[in-house]
């Protein structure tokens, strides 16, 4: 079976907390998704990144979600003229 | 590229000519990285870069999304130019597709830059250039 890298594990769960973190959590507020949990909340990115700091946590693989942001899904990248 | 003030103005670029701008960025260990990047105003996205880019740049992941380019990688980038009035994350997306389709116009292209973040600042374009400055009244972006 295939090991799931880290930035999969988080992946996955996101879209398992998805619903929750938007019930849970006030629109705006910043979640931190490590090793398929949510470790950390706060009122902005920044005060988020020190708190990861804090407790040891800087992998760039840490994921970071606005709640009440619905992220899409998909793009339509226009640019016809680049694709010819 | 000129600088007048706080103004980034750039001589259109490539073939056919495209309007660009020079994106500072601050990685996580706290070097500074500049990209050139094609000014699309109607691309969704603040920056598509390469994914080694956003590898190397990303503060934080977001979750990945499909295009009409295929999958785009999500992560948090902190921008770094004060001289426009913007310091603060903003979600970046990793496409290689993007930036070799970018390249064809110029190969100095690094990816595009686009309406979330021109939204930040004043830009605007004539016959030679495009440009960016801070926001007319605006203080410092912090997010």
């Amino acid at each position: 079976m295939a090991t799931l890298t880290d930035q999969e594990i988080n992946e996955n769960a996101y879209r398992q907390l998805k619903d929750s973190i938007k019930r849970d959590y006030p629109a705006g507020r910043f979640v931190a998704i490590d090793g398929g949990k949510i470790v950390a909340d706060a009122a902005t990115f920044d005060e988020l990144d020190e708190m990861l700091n804090t407790l040891g946590k800087t992998s760039p693989d840490i994921m970071v979600v606005e709640a009440g942001v619905d992220y899409p899904e998909y793009f339509d990248i226009l640019l016809p003229s680049l694709r010819s | 590229m000129t600088s007048r003030a706080s103004e980034q103005r750039n001589p259109y670029k490539g073939t056919p000519p495209r309007a660009w701008l020079v994106v500072r960025f601050k990685a996580r260990n706290g070097s500074i990285e500049e990209l050139q990047l094609l000014a699309d105003t109607g691309s969704p996205c603040a920056f598509i870069i390469s994914n080694s880019a956003l590898i190397r740049l990303r503060r934080g992941l977001t979750s990945t999304s499909q295009s009409n380019f295929g999958q785009m990688r999500g992560g948090w980038l902190r921008v770094e130019m004060p001289e426009l009035n913007v310091q603060r994350k903003l979600l970046g997306y990793g496409n290689d597709m993007v930036v070799s389709t970018a390249k064809k116009s110029h190969p100095d292209f690094e990816g595009l830059v686009g309406l979330p973040f021109l939204r930040l600042v004043e830009y605007g374009g004539d016959a030679d250039s495009f440009w960016v400055r801070p926001l007319q009244g605006s203080g410092p972006q912090l997010k």
